[in-house]
């Protein structure tokens, strides 16, 4: 009898693996075609768009940045420098101190001479205490307003700074993100653009800016990161950007905007009461609220997304800090996932309720848990003998080859669309990364997300210190020639 | 020989300032962002400015605000997009801008500026 | 890549092996009559099958009708037969000799189930055998050392799983082989063309480069030094003398002429406009803009309009107004745009007309050429205020403070009080801008109105445009204690309204949120918040 339900048990997950791999091939393929058409259309927009126009026009609408700083001393002034030149007309710039323990704070005084002022903070959207809210005595940083407050975490310190932002647009941003001087004006199109939709919020795509050379906040030369996990992030980042939110741009499920470069309707954000701090993932969970409240009252709505490179990020190549950082990430989806488990399968939301949430649980919440079962359910066969290796093999390899199949259409496309890395010795070593991440790295990616797991069963929480490699190549290099034809 | 200093990353519109000035006989030297504007300032000392208000690394204020710390006596002409109405203009004047010239512009038109200044 | 490949290789050939397993159970394994004793040779004995040999009467001498181990006799047909063998072996050696003679006179005669039979009988019976997989070939034990798959490879075929169901029977197989193959094509092609596009892409980009830098100073050139007649004047020789032929004809040249032209044109102003667009004529560049007219792909039609719209191809008027109509958004906008700009009169009625609404995209195209146009030619607004459409009303309203038209405060004032409440927020916002302080009564009612959005923005233009009513009830509202974000409006409002009132309010009230307001309006800080 044992006997008997044993062998049921190795069918039924037999059967349920090959349902998950073809669903997997075919969702890859999908999205591949979804991404391209998507990118295409994108491109082809770009091609007679007067981003100048936008600069000036009174039409377009204002932007508040928000950013919060939490032990940033290293770089912030040169960081809120040249957020302050991006190309735009109407912006400002709101940098929320989150209790750094460093000198965050008297950097910023100090640089922009700034002067504490009697700003009668509303606490619209509930959030730690506000000790100060300073603007500069210099006429040429009036874009600037620094709010000091307690120590909160990340979506604490960005409700705070939404509180005070005055613009229609909110664009919520980590500090130490490198942003293209014409981001702003690409960031906000898609807002102008919706006739009958209603544009909720609108994410970008993030580049990877360990090795390249930043000069005053501006990547100048594109490299490849130098350790192999700084590079398997750069494919890994293309994949998610080029090809995931792209395709899911195209039928309008797009469910998270990363929280390093998300653009917002403010007074949505307000309406649904900002982030929520209890969660690690605050990013998703607030696009997923924002959606939410559009289905439920039924007004039609998108969110956008822009795939050029606009913003660039340094990224761990540390393996404990990245590891923390996936654990987090991973936590953020259950966390999300969990708190809106209403919408799973639900008609009522539409898209949402009926793919993206299904998808997101299948694929990316129980990722990890699903590939561990299949590796002990293959173990299983082997040893008690019921399973050829050729079999083994050849799914393997075709599962492989799927991989890399993704991936190089990946690169492709930002070949093809903006071309970053012009080296060519560059575009060799991510292929090379391609073909060996599915060995080196993967299987590490899926134990921390198992990882993850276990600290959500044990209910931690927190924001996970994440210690970054530094600019390392940042110094300004002037060297100076200037173009004399006398 | 009046050394002009044009700051200006549209490379179209610098080389036709500098085409235009160099026919009315001045010495011009071409710098496409900030940091080089501010360098440039420091290592050239010009007799005259010309810089747009939005460019990499340092916005044409910044400039102006060097410019006006460390060469007080050295004129400055603005190159905008933006409209006269904004706020951004007005901080210019304040700052004791000798002229401001909005996008599009006519170089004929600026040389004749550039030639009052210098009168 | 390359293991990936060999691994590939080794299970195709794994796959063929399987299949040759298999088949070879089903076919016989001889096929004439030698092959049949040899055949018979390896196996010796065969169940229910004997042996001997079958003579014609005259052919047996009288040593070998002696011989005791054959032992003939005759048969009742006339024939002699030899004794019956079991074991092959056995009848082979007895007969040495006898068949070599004459094969057509001593024949081999077998006996099935003690039954006569010939030889054709035997092999069918044996077949029959071999097909009920009753007999097999005798096994040689594999020497040592011998590899391991050799050694599968003789062990009859059996099914390796017993329990599983048939799920990677062999056509499933084949699927995965198939997709495999695909997949790896796939992954070595996307490569290839990866490394192509690559080296496309930078050879491209240089050429631009080169191009450019071969365009920007023959242009300032002509720009500079040439009069419009002189550039009207100039000739195909002439222009083959500034750029040299090679590059000139090439399309990618052209393409890089046409957008420095365009970049040009929009930055400068005066004469050089109009050089620009008689040296785009000129370079035969009006012909490629309007040629993309035609194009299958909207980007590029809207591209060719962007093109018409930028240097005043006004030849391709028809043309355009054709695609107003368009289904495509993109090329509708543009078009619209176009006619707009190219037409003899300006006409808004185009965009009056519009039933999508217009999107800020659009407006903001629009007032680009309106702003430029309202100064050249007289340019009716009103007809915006009847549109179809609210975002084309709200556009109008929008477009009466953007260019200051003030004569059509009358007009606005007109259709203010029976419009919806939204386009009232934009009509008070125009009113603030422009600076009307005649309107007092319809922010005063726009103040009371049950809609907040509507009240806040009626309260923030009463700042400036209000009048003594407008202050009274900013107090009123006050008093119904709103929360903090419009308390700090109406305070701030007051103020500027009428400082005394204002005073005599925070003197009155002396809690915590309007102190704190009090304090926040007195920074003079947060004076342009």
């Amino acid at each position: 009898m044992y006997n008997f339900l044993f062998y049921l048990l190795l069918e039924v997950l037999g059967v349920g693996f090959l349902i998950i791999s073809f669903s997997v091939i075919a969702i890859y393929l999908i999205t591949m075609f979804l991404s391209a058409l998507e990118l295409r259309d994108h491109l082809r927009r770009n091609r007679f768009a007067d981003y100048q126009d936008i600069i000036t026009s009174p039409i377009a609408p204002g932007v508040s940045i928000v950013a919060p700083a939490y032990n940033e001393a290293q770089n912030i002034v040169q960081n809120v420098k040249s957020l302050l030149s991006l190309h735009y007309g109407k912006y400002e710039v709101i940098i929320v101190n989150d209790g750094s323990k460093d000198d965050t704070l008297d950097k910023l005084i100090k640089a922009f001479d700034l002067s504490k002022t009697n700003y009668a903070y509303n606490y619209q959207i509930e959030c730690k205490a506000v000790q100060g809210v300073y603007k500069s005595n210099n006429k040429s940083f009036s874009k600037l307003l620094v709010i000091d407050k307690e120590n909160g975490g990340k979506a604490d310190a960005l409700n705070a700074g939404i509180n005070v932002s005055s613009m229609e647009i909110i664009s919520c941003i980590d500090v130490d993100c490198i942003l293209s001087h014409e981001s702003l004006t690409r960031m906000v199109r898609p807002f102008m653009e919706e006739t009958n939709r209603k544009v909720i919020a609108v994410g970008g795509a993030i580049g990877i800016a360990n090795n390249c050379d930043v000069k005053d906040g501006t990547v100048t030369t594109y490299r490849i990161p130098k350790s192999f996990l700084g590079r398997f992030q750069v494919i890994e980042y293309f994949r998610a950007f080029l090809m995931g939110r792209m395709a899911w741009t195209r039928v309008n499920g797009l469910m998270l905007i990363s929280g390093a470069f998300g653009f917002f309707n403010r007074e949505l954000v307000l309406k649904v009461g900002g982030y929520f701090p209890k969660t690690v993932g605050e990013d998703m969970e607030l696009v997923v609220r924002m959606r939410r409240y559009m289905e439920e009252q039924k007004i039609p709505y998108k969110v956008g997304f822009v795939p050029d490179p606009l913003c660039w990020t340094e990224v761990p190549e540390d393996e404990a800090v990245l590891s923390r950082q996936r654990n987090r990430w991973i936590r953020g989806t259950i966390e999300t996932l969990q708190l809106h488990q209403t919408i799973r399968f639900n008609p009522k939301y539409g898209l949402m309720g009926m793919l993206s949430y299904p998808y997101w649980s299948v694929f990316e919440k129980f990722a990890p848990i699903i590939e561990l079962t299949g590796v002990l359910y293959i173990l299983t066969l082997l040893i008690i003998g019921e399973f050829s290796a050729f079999y083994f093999i050849a799914l393997y390899s075709m599962m492989y080859l799927l991989a890399v199949l993704v991936t190089s259409f990946s690169i492709l496309y930002e070949q093809i669309a903006f071309n970053n890395y012009k080296e060519k010795k560059d575009l060799n070593k991510l292929i090379a990364t391609v073909l060996l991440e599915p060995f080196i790295i993967h299987p590490k990616v899926v134990f921390w997300g198992l990882k993850g797991h276990i600290d959500f069963i044990k209910g931690k929480g927190g924001w996970g210190q994440m210690i970054r490699t530094g600019f390392k190549k940042s110094e300004d290099r002037k060297n100076f020639e200037p173009q004399t034809n006398s | 020989m009046k050394k002009i200093l044009i700051i200006e990353d549209d490379l179209l519109i610098s080389s036709l300032v500098q085409f235009r000035l160099k026919k009315d006989g001045y010495e011009t030297f071409l710098v496409k962002d900030g940091n080089e504007g501010v360098a440039a300032i420091e290592s050239l000392d010009p007799d005259l400015i010309i810089t747009d208000v939005m460019m990499p690394f340092k916005s044409g204020i910044e400039i102006i605000h060097f410019a006006r710390e460390n060469k007080p006596d050295t004129p400055i002409i603005v190159l905008s997009s933006l409209g006269e109405e904004e706020k951004i203009v007005l901080e210019a004047f304040n700052l004791g801008v000798a002229d401001f010239i909005p996008k599009p512009f006519n170089p004929n038109e600026l040389a004749i500026r550039v030639k009052r200044i210098f009168r | 890549m390359r293991k990936t490949f060999t691994r590939i290789s080794l299970f195709l050939t794994f796959f063929l092996c399987c299949i040759n397993q298999v088949y070879s159970q089903d076919s016989i394994p001889f096929t004439d009559s030698i092959s049949f004793f040899n055949f018979l040779k390896l196996q010796e004995e065969v169940p229910s099958l004997q042996f001997r040999y079958q003579a014609q009467p005259n052919v047996l001498t009288a040593d070998l009708l002696a011989d005791s181990t054959l032992s003939f006799s005759k048969r009742e047909d006339g024939l002699w037969v030899s004794k019956a063998f079991t074991k092959f072996s056995d009848w082979e050696a007895a007969g040495k000799g006898l068949m070599a003679e004459d094969s057509s006179l001593v024949v081999p005669n077998f006996l099935i189930y003690e039954e006569n039979s010939d030889l054709l009988a035997a092999q069918e019976y044996i077949s029959n055998l071999w097909r009920n997989r009753d007999i097999f070939i005798p096994e040689k034990t594999p020497e040592v050392g011998e590899e391991l798959v050799l050694l599968a490879n003789l062990i009859p075929y059996e099914p390796l799983v017993k329990y599983r169901f048939h799920f990677f029977s062999d056509y499933k197989l084949v699927i995965v082989i198939s997709i495999i193959t695909f997949f790896l094509l796939m992954a070595i092609g996307m490569i290839i063309f990866m490394l192509i596009i690559k080296a496309n892409h930078s050879r491209v980009e240089a050429l631009k480069k080169e191009y450019e830098n071969m365009i920007i100073g023959p242009i300032s050139e002509i720009l500079f030094e040439k009069s419009l007649e002189e550039i009207d004047a100039l000739t195909e020789e002439d222009i083959l003398k500034i750029f040299p032929e090679k590059h000139y004809k090439r399309k990618l040249f052209k393409l890089v002429l046409i957008e420095n032209i365009i970049s040009l044109n929009k930055k400068m102003k005066g004469d050089f406009k109009d050089k620009l667009k008689s040296l785009y004529k000129k370079f035969g560049l009006d012909i490629i803009s309007i040629s993309k007219l035609k194009n299958k792909r909207w980007d590029i039609v809207t591209n060719g309009l962007v093109h018409i719209n930028e240097m005043d191809l006004v030849e391709a008027l028809p043309k355009v107004k054709e695609l107003t109509d368009s289904s495509n958004f993109y090329i509708r906008s543009q078009a619209i745009s176009t006619v707009l700009n190219l037409s003899e009169k300006v006409d808004l009625s185009k965009i009056k007309e519009q039933s999508f609404p217009l999107s800020r995209w659009q407006q903001m195209n629009y007032l680009r050429i309106i702003k430029y146009l309202h100064i050249q030619k007289s340019l009716d607004l009103t007809p915006l205020f009847e549109g179809k459409n609210k975002t084309v009303r709200l556009f109008g309203y929008k477009l009466v403070r953007l260019l200051g038209r003030i004569e059509l405060v009358e007009k606005l004032a007109e259709v203010a009080p029976n419009v919806a409440d939204e386009e009232k927020i934009e009509i008070l916002n125009t009113y603030e801008v422009i600076g009307i302080n005649t309107e007092a009564f319809f922010i005063n009612q726009c103040l009371r109105s049950e809609n907040k959005d509507l009240m806040i923005a009626a309260a923030r233009v009463s700042g400036t445009i209000g009048d003594q009513a407008s202050a009274h009830i900013l107090i009123e509202l006050l008093d119904e204690n709103p929360d903090f974000n419009t308390r700090r409006l109406l305070l701030d409002s007051l103020k500027k309204l009428d400082e005394s009132m204002y005073n005599e309010y925070v003197s009155k009230n002396r809690d915590k949120d309007t102190l704190r307001i009090k304090t926040h309006l007195l920074d003079p800080l947060l004076q342009h918040v």
